[in-house]
């Protein structure tokens, strides 16, 4: 029991900025982001003696996530997005300076996305999930997943494109 | 994740700005106890691991690498007693537009038959709306309504897939119908069709609990679960073989049943298996991490010999029968068992020339026809390569 516990928390301390950016770069909303990882983390408590012996922890703690997101907003999408918004002087964004311009582009550009193609984005760029784990991750069809991304990668290849030329001209 | 604006995005993912994390991973157990004491009768033992530990927004992520990086892999130098088809003869090949029965901005050729006559893929505008198309020699056909997102189309044309909500489909002689999800499971994810009809996909269920099954074309409502629970099915060769899954092993299974695990590559914790043809597969291991993520890299079994080799791309797109392997590498790549490649060419009306313009998903078995995407101006065309010798 004890060792069960130490390596749940062993595990989720290391994956926790990981969840924490992959959540949050799929709903655009830091309290959202926090909330579904945190439910997501609790859920995983329950669970994790079985699910610490699965074939592939992440990939099953990516499928919760995933869900617990779509849970929320189920809930109440249009409203938290709405909240997330505004200031929040705890919170302050993060400046834009010349460097991260495109970075900010990109997070701008996923905010404007479907959920579904920002979260095909996340998974398999950011978590580098195979096309496989993703669908399954997204409980749909390796068909779905590729031509989500593909209409994903078209959008945000526009919108760095755009960066690159009223920006720098350097790569 | 294979082109160069993949690997930009990717990176630009893993650094875009991101507010710290409020997660208590403290309240998490003690939330979590609670449930779990309310699910089942009996208390549950106070631990104190947790001394020290509150909200845990800077907790280092990156530990250091416990393995060192691999050594660069190669390609196997020899061809492994295959009948290559290469015989010096050279091989020219033309790209060629798919005709787009509908409109969509995402028209995708996803998947080639063995023989090369049948191409399969999407056209919508990408957002859950998108229609199966078989191209027969080339002439394109809408599937019915119910059939999305196609997985593979064999030889005597019969396509397969799953729809949005889990439901396995097969479309034949010009009917579309559904394939049972085996009791206790909950949604199936249909991978592969070989040209006998058999069809090859695995359950999932509650608890990620799943099963490779087996389907056929002929009756789609009878099923066969393929080795014990835990078992994934991604691929079926013309023999019938299996491959798949269990556990973190990489598996095949004879038509009969018998399951036997593939070898993984020496220094690797696991491998997967994405799709099998003739004698070849095709899959991947986990390999360096970079930054958060890890980069998975391909790797080809032979199924004959049990050989397995790590391949020296970022990645491959699929595998054909006579062991030639589709890099979708910005500009695809098709590399022959005996590592001589050949780039395939692209359009001449095609301006955009950055990695990433043309895509390949598809190979038939003598490699010579490769279907996949063209990407200009927001857009997705679906192509064709033809080859010959």
């Amino acid at each position: 029991m004890v060792d069960a516990e130490r390596e749940f928390v062993e595990y989720v301390s290391a994956r926790l900025p990981t969840l924490h950016r992959t959540a949050f770069l799929m709903c655009g909303d830091a309290h959202l982001a926090d909330d579904v990882v945190q439910q997501t983390i609790t859920a995983l408590y329950v669970n994790w003696r079985r699910v610490s012996r699965a074939d592939n922890v992440d990939a099953y703690v990516h499928r919760m996530l995933v869900h617990k997101l779509v849970d929320e907003k189920r809930l109440s999408w249009a409203k938290v997005r709405l909240l997330g918004s505004m200031p929040e002087p705890e919170r302050p964004p993060v400046t834009p300076h010349d460097e991260l311009a495109e970075r900010d582009s990109l997070v701008a550009a996923l905010a404007d996305l479907p959920r579904g193609q920002r979260t095909v984005l996340v998974l398999r760029f950011l978590c580098d999930l195979s096309l496989a784990d993703t669908a399954a991750a997204m409980g749909c069809s390796e068909g779905n997943v590729k031509s989500q991304t593909a209409r994903a990668l078209a959008a945000v290849r526009q919108v760095l494109d755009v960066t690159e030329m009223s920006g720098r001209n350097t790569r | 994740m294979t082109t160069l604006d993949d690997q930009r995005i990717a990176a630009l993912l893993r650094s875009a700005p991101v507010p710290a994390p409020r997660v208590d991973v403290g309240r998490a157990i003690r939330d979590g106890r609670r449930r779990r004491q309310r699910r089942r009768v009996g208390g549950i033992a106070a631990v104190t691991v947790l001394a020290g530990l509150g909200a845990v927004g800077a907790v280092q992520l990156d530990r250091p690498a416990s393995r060192p990086a691999p050594a660069p892999p190669v390609l196997a130098a020899s061809p492994d007693g295959t009948a290559s088809a290469t015989q010096g003869s050279p091989v020219t090949c033309a790209a060629s537009w798919l005709p787009r029965p509908i409109g969509g901005p995402v028209a995708v050729a996803n998947s080639v038959d063995p023989t090369g006559r049948y191409i399969v893929g999407d056209i919508g505008s990408g957002q859950e709306d998108g229609r199966v198309v078989l191209w027969t020699d080339g002439r394109a056909a809408v599937l019915p309504t119910g059939a999305r997102h196609a997985a593979a189309v064999n030889a005597g044309g019969d396509v397969v897939g799953t729809d949005g909500d889990g439901t396995g489909w097969v479309y034949r002689d010009g009917r579309l119908r559904s394939l049972a999800t085996p009791p206790g499971y909950h949604a199936v994810l249909v991978h592969a069709v070989n040209g006998r009809g058999d069809i090859a996909g695995t359950a999932s269920g509650a608890g990620d609990s799943h099963h490779a099954v087996l389907w056929s074309a002929d009756r789609p409502q009878e099923y066969r679960l393929i080795g014990r629970p835990g078992s994934a099915a991604t691929g079926i060769t013309e023999d019938g073989t299996v491959v798949g899954a269990m556990g973190q092993l990489p598996y095949r299974w004879t038509p009969q049943g018998t399951g036997t695990a593939l070898t993984v590559p020496d220094g690797y914790p696991r491998a997967s298996i994405d799709s099998a043809r003739g004698e070849w597969a095709v899959g991947s291991v986990p390999g360096p991490k970079e930054g958060g993520a890890v980069r998975m890299l391909p790797v080809r079994w032979n199924l004959t010999t049990g050989a397995v080799s790590l391949l020296p791309f970022p990645g491959t797109s699929g595998i054909a029968g006579n062991g030639d392997l589709l890099v979708g590498d910005g500009a695809p790549l098709i590399v022959a068992p005996d590592g001589t490649s050949r780039r395939l060419p692209g359009r001449p009306e095609v301006r955009a020339t950055e990695a990433g313009t043309y895509t390949a998903n598809g190979i038939s078995d003598d490699g010579l026809t490769v279907v996949g995407a063209v990407y200009e101006k927001q857009v997705y065309r679906p192509l064709v390569w033809r080859c010959h010798r």
